[in-house]
């Protein structure tokens, strides 16, 4: 909302400059994003319609500054012919038009607005069209009231009657209307429309009709000042994709009282401006009465909610500098808002008015006290932390991904869990997808870190030599196949959506693409299933050598490290080295070697794999007694046997 | 003269092997490369079983002549090679030291945290030092827990202020699960329709007049009040660090998805002064005791009153840069009083009963990417997400 200084000043004193002014603003009411010259461009929160006007932030700003504010007196009079002798409105739906009001003003002469006029208009961004338009979109502006205003001799009447019918009804399907901005909206039977006897004139509280439009040839106008329904302006307004100043301000509700207030002023000031008659009376359809709202709080009430100390008397006058009537009964003070704050309802409202007017930087340091609960221990939150620990102590780095990739992902990456389902999905492959992507890249929510992983792994390719990163983020999936039991979730749950936390690392080096960084991808998922309990996972790697896994990371609690006593008698490491034919596993060999070693087995190591050839340390222990060099050697002598069985060869 | 030629003879010999190991010494103490070497060499030369001992322990028996003349030799040679190993221990003490300490140090290799997990972590640290509780949530949200339920009804303006990814759903009417809020009355509950949006998605969650919530990926941490309160009854001190999203053209200070911090306390007598002192002590504790905190009222629907809060630029220490449009203060998170809807919602909601009426509450939401790009100086949001690890690994 755009607020020029000099039309400000024409309902209150103003003694500060722009900035100044801003700044008292932005500690009591709104931030300004920009001052220019003496315009402040200010946020005007949603919750306060009362300020998208001139009137309504002068009245801010007399709250701010102790300044009352004076308003100009219509001068008008109207002539003795009845405007109802001309025009009959009919409003069809009430609910969404509560209230119509209409005036006739007959003679008017359609001229350029005055300079004065013109300046006021443009000093809030609007274009100046002609003086009744003007006079139209400057009451606008002024007290927050949208109006419009129809030519009358394009109106059509039926069967040649005198009498102009104003029709306030939803629009029929297929009906079209020449909007003001020129564009064509194609209206359905959920919107409200203004129409005369034969087409729509105007969209309700959102846009004028061009074929009704006030031009230089129009003599006689009708005037219109009306309440409609918020939400349905806003659902109109969206699907027309026609934002104007009239529906922002509908949409935000409305002050019943500023109906009839803004058709005099505007009355008032085409009489002045444009010449011509005021018709007697107001044709009106629909009373709306202000709701008396009237809100009981204590000033203990407030202290306590403030934290501070704030005198009865103070309280009282910020409250009445805003226009509120205060009675005390007893220790309650009853506060009734004025009709244009519909945003005072409630007891923490009036806390915040007081607050706000206050200063929140006065208030004092008081830090939180009170009983303290013992909080609940949450699994997940320690494995994940346990998990990220442990992969940067295996020296991998840590990424973040977006959470959405496109068709061409999903498409591409082999997603392990989800192939057998897709056919049951059709065509998202078992991925939720998003209703209103902005761009193709952004059709799904991931499903799995993997696919973002590698992307990341070739962007890194130029720079370094090993990569090693890992991700921990969340996933989701639809559970709705038929493949997969419906679940039923607690009252609120998300229903029809699994989400997980996942734990996705993958592994690339230029040098070494073998089996040594498929064993350090592995080694590291090991690590992890040590300590944890990990049921689906992925171990997997790319053709170009980038080796991954992936799971879900579970709630279960962590599996304790328990200590093994030191050994008190030194062990016996012996090395071999083998041959083997390709078909023997290594799971085989430690086979092997963990039977022949029975209770004195302490451990294998792989320390070198060349082609066929494996060379590997068996370390023995006995707990109880230092074992005997010959005792080994018949292990081993028994090892090699059963190699041998297997087809290996033993180095010498 | 048999006896003294002999004596002769010895007094040769023995003075000729004073000679003979001196010469091999200095030969071998040229060679000696190490510490051990010369460890040997000091054994070799001056040890118990010594040529030079040898000789020395020889000494008495011979003549006083014999003694006269070969003692002084003998000890002037032991004296000798001690001087000659302490002078090598020396040179080789000096050796072993003798580099450039001016090189350059070699980073052993170390792994690096992301910066926002960094954030996060110094964020709930100083949290959960003042006894607040850490909880999740998911990201897949329903429209009545992001929205409704927190105050801001549908097609409110205030609405407005979320620009929201919806998910498409394609739910089974007979999934619906009901509003939470429902009628306890089964009587009462209207036959779920199918919603009006278009003919294959039909909502999901809670049934209305044919309203159906649909999913959506949450806007904010706040719904996670509510999801925390389910099971929770004050006084409660929660903070829930999340990923949101925001349905916006992504450049250098926008991203579709970035982080939260939501924090909340319940508990009798919770005022607006301790959400301003908590804020303001926890701007300090991150960012440092001479950082300040301002407070300006603003508008969030689940609370009344709403604020505001920035803090210095620390880009420019306050003093106005394009940073801070040259104000000297940047915002950093919206906070507020939480609304007595809310509270009543949360109290329904939850399985402990208490009486909302009873109890007040502060709520604040932090954005942590907007917190480190400040913290690091770091000048464009999508870094974080990029995975480039030039980025990632500066940390």
């Amino acid at each position: 909302m755009l607020l020029p200084l000099k039309w400000l000043k024409d309902y209150i004193k103003v003694n500060l400059s722009p900035k100044q002014l801003a700044e008292v603003l932005m500690f009591s009411s709104f931030e300004a994003e920009g001052v220019q010259e003496d315009v402040l461009n200010l946020n005007v929160t949603p919750n306060r319609s009362d300020c998208l006007s001139i009137l309504g932030l002068a009245r801010e700003v007399g709250a701010l500054t102790n300044q009352k504010v004076s308003f100009p007196q219509n001068k008008f009079r109207e002539a003795k012919t009845a405007a109802s002798e001309f025009l009959e409105v009919k409003v069809q739906d009430s609910k969404l038009c509560p209230q119509y009001c209409a005036r006739i003003i007959k003679g008017v002469k359609i001229t350029k607005s005055p300079q004065w006029l013109r300046e006021r208009l443009e000093s809030v961004g609007l274009r100046p069209i002609n003086n009744v338009v003007d006079i139209t979109n400057f009451v606008l502006f002024e007290l927050g009231q949208p109006l419009h205003a129809f030519s009358m001799q394009k109106l059509k009447t039926k069967n040649q009657k005198s009498k102009i019918d104003i029709i306030v009804r939803k629009a029929k399907k297929g009906e079209k209307i020449l909007a003001l901005d020129e564009k064509v909206c194609e209206l359905d039977d959920s919107m409200l429309v203004i129409a005369d006897a034969e087409r729509p004139i105007a969209v309700a509280g959102i846009i004028g009709g061009e074929e009704a439009a006030v031009d230089e040839k129009t003599k006689d106008i009708i005037l219109e000042s009306a309440i409609f329904e918020p939400k349905s302006v806003r659902l109109t307004s969206k699907s027309l994709g026609a934002r104007t100043d009239s529906s922002v301000r509908f949409e935000r509700g409305f002050d019943p009282a500023l109906t009839e207030m803004a058709i005099n002023r505007a009355a008032d000031l085409i009489a002045g401006l444009c010449g011509g008659e005021v018709l007697g009376g107001i044709v009106r359809v629909g009373k709306v009465r202000s709701a008396k709202r009237t809100i009981k709080i204590s000033v203990e009430e407030i202290k306590f909610l403030i934290g501070i100390e704030i005198s009865e008397k103070r309280t009282i006058s910020i409250l009445k500098s805003l226009g509120c009537v205060v009675k005390k009964i007893n220790k309650n003070l009853i506060v009734t808002p004025p009709s244009y704050r519909l945003d005072l309802n409630l007891p923490a409202d009036i806390v915040e008015e007081v607050a706000r007017l206050y200063g929140y930087n006065k208030l004092p340091e008081n830090y939180l006290d009170g009983e303290l609960y013992p909080p609940g221990k949450d699994n997940l939150l320690e494995n994940i932390k346990f998990i990220r620990a442990e992969m940067l102590k295996m020296g991998f780095d840590e990424v973040y991904n977006s959470s959405f990739y496109g068709e061409n992902v999903v498409r591409t990456f082999r997603f392990a869990s989800s192939e057998a389902k897709a056919s049951h999905y059709g065509t998202n492959h078992g991925h939720l997808e998003i209703e209103n992507p902005m761009s193709p890249e952004e059709k799904y929510f991931r499903a799995s870190l993997l696919p973002s992983l590698l992307k990341d792994i070739e962007l890194n390719e130029n720079n370094f030599d090993e990569i090693k990163i890992f991700e921990i983020g969340k996933v989701a999936t639809p559970t709705f196949s038929p493949l997969i039991p419906r679940q039923i979730g607690e009252q609120g749950e998300i229903e029809g959506v699994k989400e997980e936390l996942h734990i996705a690392a993958a592994i690339f080096s230029k040098k070494e693409k073998d089996v040594r960084k498929y064993r350090e991808i592995k080694g590291a998922f090991e690590k992890l299933s040590e300590t944890m309990s990990v049921k689906d996972f992925i171990i997997d790697f790319t053709q170009n050598g980038i080796y991954y896994f992936e799971f879900s990371v579970s709630s279960q609690p962590l599996l304790k490290t328990s200590f093994k006593p030191l050994p008190k008698f030194p062990g016996i490491t012996r090395d071999l080295s083998i041959i083997v034919p390709k078909q023997v596993k290594w799971s085989q060999i430690e086979e092997i070697v963990k039977k022949e070693a029975g209770n004195l087995f302490q451990g294998v190591e792989l320390f070198d794999i060349y082609e066929n050839s494996l060379a590997f340390h068996i370390n023995f222990l006995h707990p109880e007694r230092t074992l005997k060099s010959e005792e080994v050697d018949e292990i081993i002598s028994k090892i090699i046997k059963n190699l041998e069985n297997l087809g290996a060869k033993i180095r010498k | 003269m048999v006896e003294g030629e002999l004596a002769f003879n010895l007094h040769y010999s023995m003075l000729d092997k004073l000679s003979k190991i001196k010469e091999s010494a200095l030969a071998e103490i040229k060679t000696t490369k190490n510490a051990e070497a010369l460890q040997n060499f000091e054994i070799k030369y001056l040890g118990r079983k010594s040529k030079l001992n040898e000789i020395l322990r020889s000494l008495s028996t011979l003549s006083d002549e014999e003694k006269r003349q070969i003692g002084p030799e003998a000890n002037a040679l032991k004296k000798e090679l001690e001087e000659m190993i302490e002078t090598k221990r020396k040179t080789l003490a000096k050796t072993a030291v003798d580099f450039d300490f001016s090189l350059p140090g070699l980073l052993p290799k170390i792994s690096h945290k992301h910066p926002l997990t960094q954030f996060l972590e110094k964020v709930e640290d100083v949290f959960v030092s003042m006894g607040f509780e850490v909880v999740d949530g998911p990201e897949i949200e329903s429209d009545e827990y992001n929205f409704d339920l927190l105050n801001i009804p549908k097609e409110h303006p205030a609405r407005d202020m979320w620009d929201t990814y919806y998910i498409k759903s394609e739910i089974r009417p007979e999934m619906n699960s009901g509003s939470p809020l429902r009628s306890e009355n089964p009587k009462s509950e209207t036959t779920p329709t199918y919603s009006p949006y278009s003919p294959t998605s039909w909502g999901i969650g809670g049934d209305k007049g044919g309203q159906k919530s649909k999913l959506l990926l949450r806007t904010h941490t706040s719904p996670v009040q509510l999801r925390a309160m389910k099971t929770r009854k004050p006084p409660v001190r929660i903070i829930v660090p999340g990923r949101v999203f925001r349905h916006e053209a992504t450049d250098a200070g926008h991203e579709k998805n970035f982080y939260q911090c939501e924090g909340f306390v319940i508990d009798k007598g919770v005022s607006l002064a301790n959400l301003v002192s908590t804020l303001k002590i926890f701007v300090k504790r991150v960012f440092g005791e001479k950082v300040e905190a301002r407070v300006r009222p603003s508008y969030f629907p689940f609370v009344e009153p709403g604020i505001e809060v920035d803090m210095n630029c620390l880009i420019c220490n306050g003093k106005g840069c394009s940073a801070c449009k040259q104000s000297g203060w940047v915002e950093i998170l919206g906070a507020g009083m939480i609304h007595p809807k809310v509270l009543e919602n949360m109290s329904k909601l939850g399985k402990a009963k208490w009486n909302p009426k009873d109890y007040s509450g502060f709520a604040f939401g932090l954005g942590i990417d907007r917190f480190a790009m400040l913290y690091y100086g770091i000048n464009d949001i999508r870094l974080f997400y990029s995975g480039d690890l030039r980025f990632n690994c500066q940390f």
